[in-house]
């Protein structure tokens, strides 16, 4: 044991002995493993980021779909679905997407009821809108500062209504540490989001909360509700609508225009989205972009592969010359293969960890410029607010057990051809 | 008595681009343990490549290298280190770990022996005031004179308590004064009742041994 621990020190001490080797050594895996830690990092904040607001949101989504597109639904419905049994209580929410300022800067707007603002919103500088106030309006922190708007401050029209536009008034502003999804979003009552879209009486979609162990019977009796306005029934479960953006689950991008005027619409296909679909689609979302970004990781450490060998193997002569002396002076074959191992291993642990902390300052302190977009569509190179990330063991043991296995490959190939030769003809 | 050491016919053909060498042409040789060999003769005979077979540095192209009556040739790697683990030996060229300070590689030899860090340091400072190198424990060897590096070359050949030294020419670049350390080393190892081997040049130590090989 203790001669283990001796060779193992001198394995430690081997790593500052060939500076030029562990220097390009680690430079070559920091180079591989920063993207892959990082990459993955921001894949999983986001699945966790998503996966918490779905958990906060309601327990059954019910939407519209026409011409198997995505279509709001009347608010009529509201009461057809609070007769369900087991339905605690259902509210309208509109989601759509407005361009706001000079630079037409796309933004989310989400109108609920006042007094169903879901508490993961309520950490706002200034307040939040009050009923029937009227164009009240609480930003995203990103979007206020593209704005440069602040709390206090008033929008002119920026939209078209039939009722007449009006000026909307900066009551609140989200604090920047806010999921990401709401770096955008315009956040307003109901009344005011019908009115800034010209929808009275629809919504994007209905927000069912059910009593404790109802879910399943709720989202069946729902399925079996006949469209609103078609008093001859017919199962309208459709496809889940797809959720973007994740965190406002279940809703089409905004109301298509068509459906905004015109005479009579025909009647809606509700369609009814439960939690647990949503967990089943969002992640799946997230791991497929990681899935793709983890195959060019292994093309780019298979390219690596024999970069690597090439560090492992500098300054050959002088480690051949080091082998035949330890091999001369009595050291077994497997003492020097264990120094040559330590010696991998102290290098991969440096590399692995090196690159989880420059993981860390990329994701953290540079917002994870260049990298970020990958996964969010809409953030750009430099996406100047949080974006969430978690660095996990998982990436970093991976990469670490990859890492040794290549590096010590190199090394203990050299080193054992090294050692297994007569020492004589090394040391003339 | 089974010899010490002992080759029966030993050659060494090196092979080279330019036709092949023979180092070692046939030697037979017994060296009775606690003997004082001394190895002669003009450069290129194969006063090195004799001793390389003798430390199990080398394998022989042809005939017998036995240590202690077991073949060396044939033997395997393993046994072979053994063996190294038993000798001291003293190389012509001086090489060493050229980062490492000078303690580290008197003493490298007892790493994978377990000997404490603290203990290899306190026995390296010995051995290296035995060979008249005091106060540089921590030096490199690149910044070492040739006939320094020589003597902590001996100093290491020392650390392990070897039953036998063999030596390649250690004194030849030293002057009559600091060779003189390294001549009663190797006389008061022998001393001892332990076998040396050396390969000199050395009227001093040429008068130290008990026999003489004089090659080619
Ligand atoms: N690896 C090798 N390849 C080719 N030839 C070699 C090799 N090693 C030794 N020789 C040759 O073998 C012969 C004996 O060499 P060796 O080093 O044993 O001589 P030596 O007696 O020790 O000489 P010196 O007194 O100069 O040290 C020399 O002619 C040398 O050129
Ligand atoms: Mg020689």
């Amino acid at each position: 044991m203790r001669k283990l621990a001796a060779i193992a020190r001198t394995g430690l001490v081997a790593v500052l002995l060939h500076p030029l080797r562990s220097g390009a050594t680690l430079l070559c895996l920091v180079a591989v493993l920063l993207p892959y830690v990082a990459a993955t990092g921001v894949a999983r904040g986001l699945a966790d980021a998503a996966d918490t607001s779905i958990r906060a949101g309601a327990d059954v989504y019910v939407t519209g779909l026409r011409f198997g597109r995505p279509a709001p639904v009347p608010l009529a419905m509201i009461e057809t679905v609070r007769t369900v049994p087991g339905v605690r209580d259902v509210f309208p929410r509109i989601v759509g997407e407005v361009a706001l300022g000079a630079d037409r800067i796309p933004a989310v707007v989400v109108g609920v009821p006042a007094g169903r603002v879901p508490d993961s919103a309520r950490f706002v500088e200034g307040r939040l809108f009050a009923p029937d106030a009227g164009n009240e309006l609480v930003l995203g922190a990103e979007l206020a500062r593209r704005l440069s708007t602040g709390v206090g401050a008033r929008i002119p029209p920026f939209y078209r209504s039939r009722s007449g536009e009006r000026v909307s008034k900066v009551v609140g502003v989200f604090r920047s540490d806010l999921p990401l999804w709401e770096a955008n979003l315009v956040f307003c009552s109901f009344e005011t989001a019908a009115h800034i879209f010209d929808q009275e009486g629809l919504a994007t979609s209905l927000l069912v909360a059910c009593e404790p162990g109802y879910r399943d019977a709720v989202v069946a009796a729902l399925r079996r509700l006949p469209p609103p306005g078609q008093p001859h029934g017919g199962t309208g479960s459709g496809p889940p609508a797809p959720p973007a953006p994740p965190g406002l689950p279940a809703e089409g991008a905004g109301l298509p225009a068509e459906a905004a005027r015109g005479a009579e619409p025909g009647p809606v296909t509700p369609v009814v989205t439960t939690r647990d679909d949503l967990f089943a689609l969002l992640p799946r979302g997230m791991s497929h972009l990681e899935g793709i970004f983890q195959i060019h990781f292994v093309l780019a450490f298979a390219a690596l592969i024999p970069l690597l060998m090439v560090t492992a193997g500098l300054g050959l002569s002088g480690r051949r010359r080091e082998a035949a002396l330890m091999k001369a002076t009595g050291w077994m074959t497997d003492e020097v293969l264990l120094q040559a191992m330590v010696e991998s291993l102290v290098l991969s642990l440096l590399g692995a960890s090196t690159a989880v902390l420059l993981a860390w300052g990329w994701l953290d302190l540079l917002d994870g410029s260049g990298i970020a977009g990958i996964f969010l569509p809409g953030a750009t190179a430099t996406p100047g607010f949080p974006v969430p990330f978690r660095l996990g063991p998982v990436p970093a043991l991976l990469g670490f057990v990859v890492s040794f296995a290549i590096v010590s490959a190199g090394t203990l190939y050299s080193t054992w051809r090294a050692a297994t030769a007569a020492p004589a003809l090394a040391l003339r | 008595m089974t010899p010490h050491f002992e080759t029966r016919n030993a050659c060494r053909v090196f092979r080279s681009a330019t036709g092949d060498v023979r180092a070692l042409d046939g030697i037979s040789l017994a060296v009775e343990r606690g003997a004082f060999l001394a190895v002669t003769g003009p450069s290129g005979r194969g006063k090195t490549t004799l001793l390389a077979l003798l430390g199990a540095l080398d394998r022989p192209t042809s005939g017998l290298v036995l240590f202690d009556g077991e073949d060396l040739g044939g033997a395997s790697e393993p046994h072979r280190s053994r063996v190294r683990r038993r000798l001291g030996i003293v190389f012509q060229s001086s090489p060493m770990i050229e980062r490492l300070p000078l303690w580290e590689n008197v003493t490298y030899p007892l790493v994978p022996r377990g000997v404490p860090t603290r203990e290899r340091r306190r026995l390296a400072k010995a051995l290296l005031e035995r060979v008249g190198i005091v106060g540089r424990d921590a030096a490199r060897p690149e910044e070492l004179s040739g006939g320094e590096r020589q003597r902590v070359g001996v100093a290491r050949a020392l650390a392990a308590d070897p039953e036998a030294i063999l030596a390649d020419e250690p004194t030849s670049d030293l002057d009559r004064g600091t060779a003189e350390a390294v001549v009663a080393l190797l006389r008061e190892f022998h001393a001892s009742g332990r076998t040396v081997i050396v390969a000199t040049h050395d009227p001093v130590l040429e008068a130290l041994a008990t026999r003489t090989l004089r090659l080619g």
